[in-house]
């Protein structure tokens, strides 16, 4: 009866909101909102260095209620000692649909080589830190109130070493401050580097490319744990979180699986085995990726594993995984059972489509209000050099985007070139972001791309279901409420979201959580657990607003 | 020919075989038989043999005689010299040769096997022997006859013959060193090439055998049976895009060859383009429509594709033809994993690793279904001696690409 009742419900959520449109969704507003941020990039890509960069993050710095953009750059090995030569950029959203770079200003212009960043509230401040992972030294900012930040990397001893790339906080520990997992990729000696097309691992489809990742060194993984007095201590090896393997690690998410209340931690490796580490509740984690069924691929292939979504896809109130993967290695749908996962990449039909692609930036949202998430992934490849070759199944080095609409049964639908030329323009893409930039309760796109300009992807989706906006505001240190987690019923379809630092590929996507009601006017319920395991329930929110949930002291 | 049989002579005079004989007579004799003079060879020779009796002379004489197509006279003067120097093998050879012109196989066989064991036979009539031994059933005087050829001659012809003896009885390993004999000497033999790869197909070393198709498909682009052997050689060493892309073209030139059908829906499935290998599979089963191998290989893309159903239903008719198909039985046991029954999927997949031990997809389902049934220590097993065979599968690729200058596959470097 339920599922009868659930099928009637989406078949009334289906005429209230008409058939899939096939009109553009998204409107690339870049120029108009005065966004110029483009990486400073080797055309050539000779070293690995230069493929991998670089995130965005989607964040209210300034706690004016807009979601300002961060956008990473990264130097190039020609640039290497010329830091001030690639310039990441902070755009401050000024409200009317423009944005300026104040990156300057706030003090955040120059981390360095960038990779990746996320964002948190690290000091309990209830404003928002930034936290850059990069080539030789990361970078924690902690914000200052007053539009400047601070660079406390030195003093929190979260500098790190090498080549970072992801990061992600959460309070893994359970003891009121949020720690710090970052992933590590490569062991790289700039005076040394590897002659490009030169050894086994070095060529692709019989032509000369970069080399690497295989091949070359890894490096291990790190975990900082919040001392509570503003500094860190690095237990990766302790916490059993080190990766002695030396995988490469790219992107990282934190989210509890199982629903026990405490932060697991997955990690996107790529060409190895992703790790997914179970949280054991006294500061230790037990790796178990292969008997989770989220190592490899169903076939027991390693993947170049890249980005990673997290979300109750199928509206179960369990949190899904899904992997984006290198061209000819399918992006992977890890559906969650409870007490494992299934990879589900063809029984969704979200793997077919992205056979072709390499698969980065990745976020579950709900783009029509449905109430359903949808999936969206980035794409490019790593090699220029790819449209001078036999390309078999993959996609030239420029690729589209792939836009999966959510079928409510499981499964997906690639839509993408019905949306316009913001889908279907070619780019070489790498960080992704989510977030309602122009706060019309429709969720926009970030995407930093390698090659060309950033993008701001305004969703202009036409009919959209009625939506509510639930931000978290945690009580004591965890003020941004990570790892909390919040489930709005309307009627029979009950919808569940993380708090997350970190996900996509090196990437933030806004904390807020945006739910999509389809034709409902109200949320029946919205319940939140918050990372202590506290409970609050809020009953009867009208929709088409945004909401603050206080937690109680 | 006279020269040579001149030096045969002559060589058998020189070891004392023979009471020596004026070379210079001899020789000139040669010279007139070169020159075609057959009249006047005939009647220096005879005009030496009534000097005295002479073996060489009248094995000369003989050769004459055949070659003026008097074949009795001359099988008459060929059987005077081996009476007269029986462990003389050149008028043995020639005799056999005049008999087997006269279709008189046995009585040449007689003869030419007496003349091996004195010494080396001429190239031609050594071939001969051995085909004559392998018809008789005598697979190893043919082989030894055709080493003995390869040997004296760098016969690529003999090698070529000797593996596939080699081949025949189940040595690869020594088929392929002789190949590999016979391809330095003849690089680019299409032949040899062919035979070289389908013996390391044989061998399973599918690496050996991408090494000599790769030119073989790009010397002879018409030739639909070396993209599809390159095809199937990249598949079983891992490189399922490299595969693809041969048996794509092996397709374009004979787009109705089930082999291929089977072989690129096998590639696809590997690439998990279950759509496309759907497709190729149901056109080579409309070719051949009891193949089980189309038929597991059907399954698969069914399997991948989510159509459980009509897996199961495949997988089982080829496991109803052939009982331990490894693939048909992977099939099953991931329908079986799909549907959550965990002890049906490990007892399917552990009838796939009786059959197939280096399937990397059957030990890691079988670790899954292991830890799904509560069964740490035989997960951790199969966890095991899944990484062994991806290790191995990568290390090959890693070879492959090595080797042929990283031409095939899509894999991330």
């Amino acid at each position: 009866m339920k599922s009868l009742l659930v099928a009637l419900v989406g078949l009334a959520q289906g005429a209230a909101l008409g058939a899939a449109p096939a009109e553009p969704l998204l409107r690339d507003a870049t120029a108009e909102a005065g966004i110029t941020f483009e990486q400073s990039s080797a055309p050539e890509k000779k070293y690995i260095l230069e493929s991998m960069a670089g995130g965005v993050a989607v964040l209210d710095y300034d706690g004016d209620g807009l979601l300002d953009i961060y956008f990473v750059n990264s130097l190039t090995v020609d640039t290497a000692t010329e830091p001030e030569s690639a310039r990441s950029a902070l755009y401050r959203n000024l409200g009317d649909g423009t944005f300026a770079d104040v990156a300057e200003r706030a003090g955040v212009a120059t981390p360095g080589w960038g990779m990746g960043v996320c964002t948190a509230d690290v000091d309990g401040d209830r404003w928002q830190d930034i936290y850059v992972t990069t080539v030789g030294g990361n970078r924690l900012y902690v914000n200052q109130r007053d539009g400047t930040f601070r660079d406390a990397t030195g003093d929190a001893g979260v500098a790190s070493e090498g080549w970072s790339a992801g990061c992600g906080f959460a309070d893994y520990d359970r003891d009121g401050d949020l720690d710090l997992f970052v992933s590590r990729y490569v062991r790289v000696d700039l005076d040394n580097l590897p002659e490009f097309g030169k050894g086994k691992f070095c060529r692709y489809r019989g032509i000369e490319v970069q080399c690497g990742p295989r091949g070359l060194p890894g490096t291990s993984d790190l975990l900082y744990r919040n001392r509570g007095d503003a500094s860190f201590e690095e237990v990766s090896r302790s916490a059993g979180v080190m990766d002695p393997n030396e995988y490469f690690g790219l992107g990282v998410a934190w989210f509890d699986d199982n629903d026990d209340g405490w932060p697991d931690l997955f990690v996107a490796n790529d060409s190895g085995p992703n790790f997914f580490y179970r949280n054991k509740q006294d500061g230790t984690f037990e790796e178990m990726g292969f008997p989770l069924g989220v190592a490899v691929s169903e076939d027991g292939g390693e993947q170049g594993s890249m980005g990673i979504a997290v979300g109750d896809y199928r509206n179960e109130g369990r949190a899904s995984l899904f992997v984006t993967n290198f061209s000819e290695e399918p992006n992977a749908l890890y559906h969650n059972q409870g007490d494992y996962f299934v990879d589900a990449s063809f029984r969704s039909a979200t793997a077919p489509p992205s056979l072709p692609y390499v698969g980065w930036g990745t976020a579950f949202l709900d783009y029509d209000n449905d109430g359903w998430q949808d999936l969206i992934v980035v794409n490019g490849h790593v090699y220029p050099q790819l449209d001078n070759a036999r390309l078999g199944a993959s996609a030239p080095y420029r690729q589209r985007k792939l836009l999966y609409r959510n079928r409510r049964d499981g499964t997906f639908e690639e839509i993408a070139e019905r949306h316009g030329e913001a889908f279907t323009e070619l780019r070489v893409s790498r960080g992704l972001a989510v977030g309602d930039l122009d706060s019309d309760g429709r969720l926009d796109l970030v995407v930093n791309d390698l090659d060309g300009r950033a993008q701001l992807l305004r969703n202009e989706a036409p009919r959209p279901g009625n939506w509510l906006g639930v931000r978290l505001a945690g009580a004591a240190s965890l003020t941004d409420a990570i790892g909390a987690v919040a489930t709005v019923r309307t009627g029979e379809l009950s919808q569940m979201r993380h708090v997350q630092s970190g996900t996509s590929y090196l990437s933030q996507s806004d904390m807020r959580m945006h739910f999509g009601l389809a034709a409902a006017p109200r949320a029946d319920r919205v319940e939140v657990r918050w990372p202590d395991g506290g409970l609050t329930r809020l009953l009867d929110l009208p929709a088409n607003r945004s909401v603050t949930v206080y937690q109680r002291r | 020919m006279s020269g040579r049989l001149l030096t045969c002579a002559l060589s058998m005079a020189l070891l004392g075989a023979l009471p020596p004989v004026a070379p210079a007579s001899l020789e000139s004799i040669a010279a007139l038989l070169d020159a075609g003079q057959l009249g006047r060879a005939e009647s220096e020779l005879r005009a030496v043999l009534a000097h005295g009796e002479d073996p060489i002379a009248r094995d000369l004489l003989g050769v004459v005689l055949s070659r003026q197509k008097r074949a009795a006279e001359a099988e008459r003067e060929f059987r005077r010299a081996i009476a007269a120097a029986p462990d003389s093998a050149p008028p043995r050879q020639h005799l056999a040769r005049l008999l087997l012109i006269q279709e008189r196989e046995a009585e040449a066989a007689a003869e030419l096997r007496v003349a091996a064991r004195l010494g080396p036979l001429e190239r031609d009539l050594g071939l001969r022997l051995a085909a004559i031994e392998l018809a008789a059933g005598d697979a190893t005087a043919a082989e030894r006859q055709l080493r003995a050829v390869a040997q004296e001659y760098e016969s690529v012809r003999a090698r070529l013959e000797l593996a596939r003896l080699e081949t025949r009885r189940g040595d690869h390993d020594e088929a392929l060193v002789t190949l590999r004999q016979a391809l330095d000497l003849a690089p680019n033999s299409e032949a040899v090439l062919r035979a070289h790869a389908e013996v390391s197909l044989m061998a399973g070393a599918p690496i050996a055998a991408v090494w000599t198709l790769e030119p073989l498909s790009r010397m002879h682009p018409e030739v639909v049976e070396y993209p599809y052997l390159l095809g199937v050689a990249r598949l079983k060493v891992g490189d399922a895009a490299g595969a693809a892309e041969a048996l794509e073209r092996a397709l374009e030139l004979d787009p109705e060859r089930a082999l291929t059908l089977i072989a690129l829906g096998l590639a696809y499935n590997n690439q998990k383009r279950f759509e496309e290998a759907e497709k190729h599979l149901v056109d080579s089963l409309r070719l051949e429509p009891e193949n089980p191998e189309a038929m597991a290989a059907l399954a698969q893309a069914e399997e991948g594709l989510g159509e459980l159903q009509p897996a199961e239903r495949h997988a089982l008719r080829a496991l109803d033809r052939v009982p331990d198909h490894p693939l048909a039985h992977l099939v099953v046991g991931m329908v079986r994993m799909k549907q959550g029954r965990y002890a049906e999927a490990r007892d399917a997949l552990l009838r796939t690793v009786a059959a197939n031990p280096g399937s990397v997809k059957a030990h890691y389902q079988l670790s899954l279904a292991y830890a799904r049934l509560g069964d740490v220590e035989s997960s951790g097993r199969h966890l095991e001696l899944y990484r062994e065979a991806l290790t191995e599968m990568e290390e090959a690729l890693v070879e492959l690409n090595t080797r042929t200058g990283g031409g095939g596959g899509g894999m991330r470097p």
